[in-house]
């Protein structure tokens, strides 16, 4: 039963189906490894199907699994081992064992990587997993701002009020704990309006330098992320028209260390952050000809960043 | 010395010249001694790496072309011709190819006619192919005796076996046009063999809904006369009416082409419809999940 999804994706691909009983073996492999799974084995994993590889490090795990489980060899087409290369990584994210955080932190390494494939994405496998996969940071997303009383409630409630009897609420300590956090992440929300008016942000003449500041004070300073909101509208905020602009991803790294202070940049992880990585350690990466907008850059490098948090 | 020769014949023609007949390469185990030679159905999954190449399947019976056909599209591929945007790179059956272009120039020396794929030999070939701007991509074709798809005509369990037919994007069906322009009961025996192997691949579930077809009559620079051009126009409207009416759909192309003729137009076309890469599946537009995002809160 478990395996269907399996089947399904294998037969999709081959010309002669493999053997029911072999598909049922091999989904008990991939499962018997989403124990070992770490950040490490995730990044290798989905680095190399994004660039139509299968890693080696999974190549040899899943044959030393399928040796122990059921004493002998087993040799797949290449494209059975990149299909079980993500399976390995969606069972994890459908697993009840795995926690949530880990599961956020698998989701943004599959959208980071997902940037190798950028206007290319035909001949990318097992599509529908690649989506389930990106769902997962934003449930997480979703469950860090859940609040009994919605926001606008408690502004009409409390602003003419002068005492709480006046506001008429009648709710649970927590609950007026969650209205106090959710008007502290108004705060956030005010701050980023607030430095996109100032010169410091004006001065930068790059728009890819704009979005890469305010991103690194959204995602480092200012806590966006508990906010669970997209960064998109305060990006397009904050660049007007030039959100638009588009460069070779060479050239954006040129403009950002330009014009963007040394101690902004950081040391991510090379090679769940690619984009971070290419910026910070100026070294060209395979992806430098892929053209971006200013506005897309923001996002990559936000989630990127984003990622970084869940390494700290 | 002269023994030793004739040993490498029959290893490239895989044949056995000291018995009149065609030796199955692999039932005498010579076959298997061919690095790079063409494969068999079951091995198709071997050719799989990042993705499903193309499979073309090349259907027809004794003496229609089919590896005159092959032998001329290699010769060509391998001077660098582009078709669709793609030239020729590489392929893992070097050997099948090379024994198909001396078969074809067997035929054009007239020399023999008992050198051809004879029955049970491995049939698949690949061909990687690389675009103007980089991209590989990977043709299969299944280039069978005739023999096979003469059985085909009178057994289920030949037809049930069969991987080709079932798994291709595209089936190019040959006629000799030179034996079709005969007189009518050459032509109703042509008529008869495609109408018994269409049958049993249609009642067994082996041709796809999804497939493309196309018609190649071969030998075309043997019909001449308006006698016989006339007929064959007549009798290319019977047996395309007999594919539509067995496979659901009328051929995408009917083409009239001389395979010996490396300049023959009709015969390039053929090469680019089957060079050519399949119309890719658009790809889900969540994948670009910054796209999406970008759209959503805009």
């Amino acid at each position: 039963m478990g395996s269907k999804q399996l089947k399904q994706a294998i037969d999709k691909h081959l010309f002669i189906s493999l053997d029911d009983e072999l598909i049922t073996q091999l989904h008990e492999v991939a499962n018997s490894m989403v124990a070992d799974l770490d950040a490490v084995s995730v990044s290798d994993y989905v680095c190399s199907f994004m660039q139509n590889n299968v890693s080696q490090s999974f190549t040899e795990a899943f044959r030393v699994k399928y040796k122990e489980m059921y004493g002998d060899e087993v040799k797949l087409p290449a494209i059975v081992s990149r299909i079980l290369e993500m399976y390995v990584i969606l069972l994890a994210l459908q697993s009840d064992e795995i926690e949530e955080d880990t599961k956020a932190q698998i989701s943004l390494i599959v959208r980071n990587y997902a940037v190798l494939r950028k206007g290319d994405w035909n001949v990318l496998l097992c599509q529908k997993w690649i989506i389930e996969m990106y769902s997962y940071y934003e449930t997480y997303a979703a469950d860090m701002v859940k609040s009994s009383i919605n926001y606008s409630q408690l502004l009409d409630a409390v602003v003419p009020s002068e005492n709480w009897n006046d506001t008429g609420l009648d709710i649970t300590q927590q609950a007026v704990y969650d209205q106090i956090r959710s008007l502290c992440m108004a705060g956030y929300y005010g701050r980023v309006s607030g430095y996109i008016k100032t010169s410091a942000f004006k001065n930068l003449t790059s728009p890819f330098a704009q979005v890469y500041v305010l991103v690194c004070k959204m995602v480092k300073e200012w806590n966006w992320k508990y906010l669970s909101l997209s960064p998109v509208k305060k990006l397009v905020e904050a660049l007007g028209e030039n959100y638009k602009r588009k460069k070779m991803l060479s050239n954006i790294v040129t403009e950002v260390l330009d014009e963007v202070q040394k101690d902004l940049l950081c040391v991510p992880n090379e090679k769940s952050s690619m984009l971070l990585a290419r910026v910070c350690n100026n070294r060209p990466i395979a992806i430098d000809n892929k053209m971006f907008t200013a506005l897309e850059f923001g996002v990559y490098i936000y989630y990127e960043m984003l990622l970084e948090t869940f390494n700290d | 010395m002269g023994e030793q020769v004739e040993d490498i014949i029959n290893i490239i023609t895989g044949t056995d010249s000291t018995s009149g007949t065609g030796t199955n390469t692999n039932a005498n185990g010579i076959g298997q001694l061919l690095f790079c030679d063409a494969r068999s159905q079951s091995e198709l999954n071997d050719f799989i790496d990042s993705e499903r190449p193309k499979l073309v399947a090349l259907v027809g019976f004794a003496n229609y072309g089919k590896s005159t056909f092959i032998g001329t599209l290699y010769e060509l591929l391998i001077q660098n011709l582009n078709y669709s945007g793609y030239s020729f790179v590489d392929s893992d059956t070097y050997v099948g190819f090379e024994r198909r272009v001396f078969l074809r120039r067997n035929n054009d020396e007239d020399t023999s006619d008992t050198k051809r794929n004879v029955l049970g030999e491995n049939d698949i070939l690949n061909l990687m192919l690389r675009s103007n701007e980089g991209k590989f991509h990977q043709v299969l074709l299944s280039d069978r005796s005739g023999e096979t798809y003469l059985k085909y005509t009178s057994s289920d369990d030949e037809v049930k076996d069969d991987l080709v037919i079932e798994n291709a994007d595209l089936l190019v069906f040959f006629v000799d046009a030179e034996a079709d322009t005969q007189n009518l009961a050459v032509h109703n025996l042509i008529v008869e063999k495609y109408e018994g192997l269409l049958t049993r691949l249609k009642a067994q579930h082996k041709i796809t809904a999804s497939v493309s077809y196309i018609m190649v009559f071969t030998k075309i620079d043997k019909v001449v006369s308006d006698e016989r051009r006339e007929k064959l126009t007549d009798r290319k409207k019977k047996l395309s009416a007999i594919f539509t009416e067995n496979i659901g759909k009328e051929p995408d192309q009917i083409y009239e082409v001389n395979s010996t003729d490396l300049n023959h137009d009709a015969l390039n076309q053929v090469f680019e419809k089957i060079i050519s890469p399949l119309t890719s599946v658009e790809a889900a537009k969540e994948l670009d999940w910054v796209r999406m995002e970008i759209e959503k809160q805009k």
